[in-house]
């Protein structure tokens, strides 16, 4: 019985150990996000968010990027782009899926489309919610130290896997976001003319994956 | 051979190793666990669930302490794969996995140092101590959406028929004077997760066919909707004669511990039900 116990307790503390032990790195961005470009292709920044210390203390992001951008045909998108260093302070990337219908917002569209940004194949999501007589259309992917994922079950696993080979679970999730109506795809296609003019600025201020990919 | 209660009194010097170490090491995952029942309204009942499981010891102790110690080497694993959960979900900051994989690691314990017997009459405290842990908000969320939207739908087809003027958008109800929004507590999950913790232990208190247990958890679920769908529709007629202030502050409070103990009084009558059932079968 006597090595059966001290078995136990000595795996629970290895254990212990390793979880007390083991703490990511907090990786910072290239550059601060304020210094976001405030045009972007044929796109202007015309309004930009500030959240007040509540917000912040909830999102518990590195940095962020809230803005409204319209292009010369008049479209307008709001970017949304919130870094999350990885460090042991910095808390979670908060996804649509959960946040919106918890808000009240009744989702009417989701699913995943391919997008090539910058010559790079990617997923992302393409959703649309509902509330009151608003529909907001929105174009979103989390990125985990490079790795683009487009639901929050593989941003998990990428996070875990990345704190275990690099001690990285560093995220961003970028999202994009427009109230043109979605008929006739009009709404879509403001987002990915959006998104090819801002995907490159977005790249250049995320740190660098672990390996190049 | 050695009976548990002569184990536990022979080994009482090592025994506690165990639990003081599994306290060490998750001090921090059960320090926020308990943050968040205190925090959290959904689970202001993870307190009880402890102290029941321990209640639940407690009434089988008699048996429990006769039971023969064979240790078994299938603990092992066990507890491997608790502590692997734990330390996958510490890397992905998974708050659920950590705070379950105590309970695996402690189930494995007692498999690894007391064996099947008494790990088989564990079982059900041990399975019980699942209930205190909160659902991640993902699953909750999932859950309560489509739960949202039938109780609203319910519920204004009910003002409906009963001739009010009101017409719903997602789960937003509208009357020409007021406009209310179903909002989580009303999905009937909220109070849902306490009601099955409920009815869970009653189940094991008072019935003991797994078929009648079954049933009985189970009603919990149509009993929230339904107490919830009431609650909707009471709160719409009393907004739409008294306004606003009728939706709101005391009344909504009030509301909410009325519903759940009607849903209580439902379950408490179903499980009576059966429990006369169990009887005349066995006559």
């Amino acid at each position: 019985m006597k090595p059966r116990i001290l078995l136990v307790c000595v795996l629970v503390l290895c254990a212990g150990a390793f979880i007390h032990f083991h703490n990511d790195l907090a990786v910072p961005l290239t550059r601060s996000l304020d210094e976001f470009p405030t045009t972007v292709g044929r796109w202007h920044m015309i309004h930009e968010w500030r959240f007040g210390s509540a917000i912040l203390k909830n999102l518990k992001a590195t940095g962020y990027v809230s803005r409204l951008y319209r292009d010369d045909r008049g479209r307008e998108v709001e970017l949304y782009l919130g870094y999350h260093d990885g460090g042991p302070d910095a808390g979670p990337i908060h996804s649509p899926r959960n946040c919106l219908p918890g808000g009240g917002w009744l989702q009417r569209v989701d699913k995943t489309v391919p997008v090539t940004l910058d010559g790079r194949k990617m997923k992302a999501v393409l959703a649309a919610y509902d509330k009151d007589d608003k529909t907001v259309t929105m174009l979103y992917w989390f990125q985990v130290s490079g790795k683009v994922v487009t639901n929050e079950y593989s941003l998990k696993l990428a996070e875990i896997l990345g704190s275990m080979t690099s001690r990285r679970r560093d995220s961003a999730f970028v999202r994009m976001s427009t109230e043109i109506s979605d008929r006739d795809g009009m709404a879509e296609r403001a987002l990915h003319d959006f998104a090819e003019a801002a995907y490159p600025e977005v790249e250049a201020f995320l740190p660098a994956p672990a390996a190049r990919r | 051979m050695m009976t548990l209660s002569e184990t536990l009194d022979r080994y009482k010097w090592w025994l506690p190793a165990v639990p003081l170490v599994l306290g060490a090491v998750y001090w921090a995952i059960i320090q926020r666990m308990v943050a968040n029942w205190y925090l959290d309204d959904n689970y202001s009942h993870g307190f009880l669930i402890p102290i029941i499981a321990a209640w639940f010891v407690w009434r089988d102790w008699d048996i429990l302490k006769e039971i023969e110690v064979k240790p078994s080497y299938w603990g092992l694993p066990v507890i491997f794969l608790g502590l692997a959960q734990l330390v996958f979900a510490w890397l992905g900051t998974e708050f659920f996995n950590m705070r379950l994989s105590l309970i695996v690691v402690l189930a494995g314990c007692v498999l690894y140092l007391f064996g099947a017997g008494v790990f088989k009459r564990l079982r059900l405290p041990l399975a019980y101590l699942v209930l205190m842990v909160p659902l991640p908000y993902i699953l909750y969320d999932a859950m309560a959406f489509p739960l949202k939207l039938f109780v609203a739908k319910v519920s204004v087809g009910s003002l409906k028929l009963m001739g009010y003027a009101v017409w719903r958008e997602g789960n937003i109800i509208a009357f020409p004077n007021i406009v209310l929004e179903v909002a989580d507590a009303c999905s009937g999950l909220r109070s849902l997760v306490s009601l099955i913790a409920l009815a869970v232990t009653l189940a094991f208190l008072m019935l003991k066919s797994p078929w009648t247990r079954w049933l009985l958890v189970l009603s919990s679920i149509p009993f929230a909707v339904l107490t919830n769908i009431l609650r909707v529709v009471a709160t719409g007629m009393l907004a739409r004669h008294f306004g606003q202030a009728a939706a709101e502050g005391f009344f909504h409070e009030f509301a909410g511990l009325a519903v759940f103990a009607m849903a209580m009084v439902f379950l408490g009558g179903t499980c009576f039900v059966l429990k006369l059932w169990e009887k005349r079968r066995e006559a």
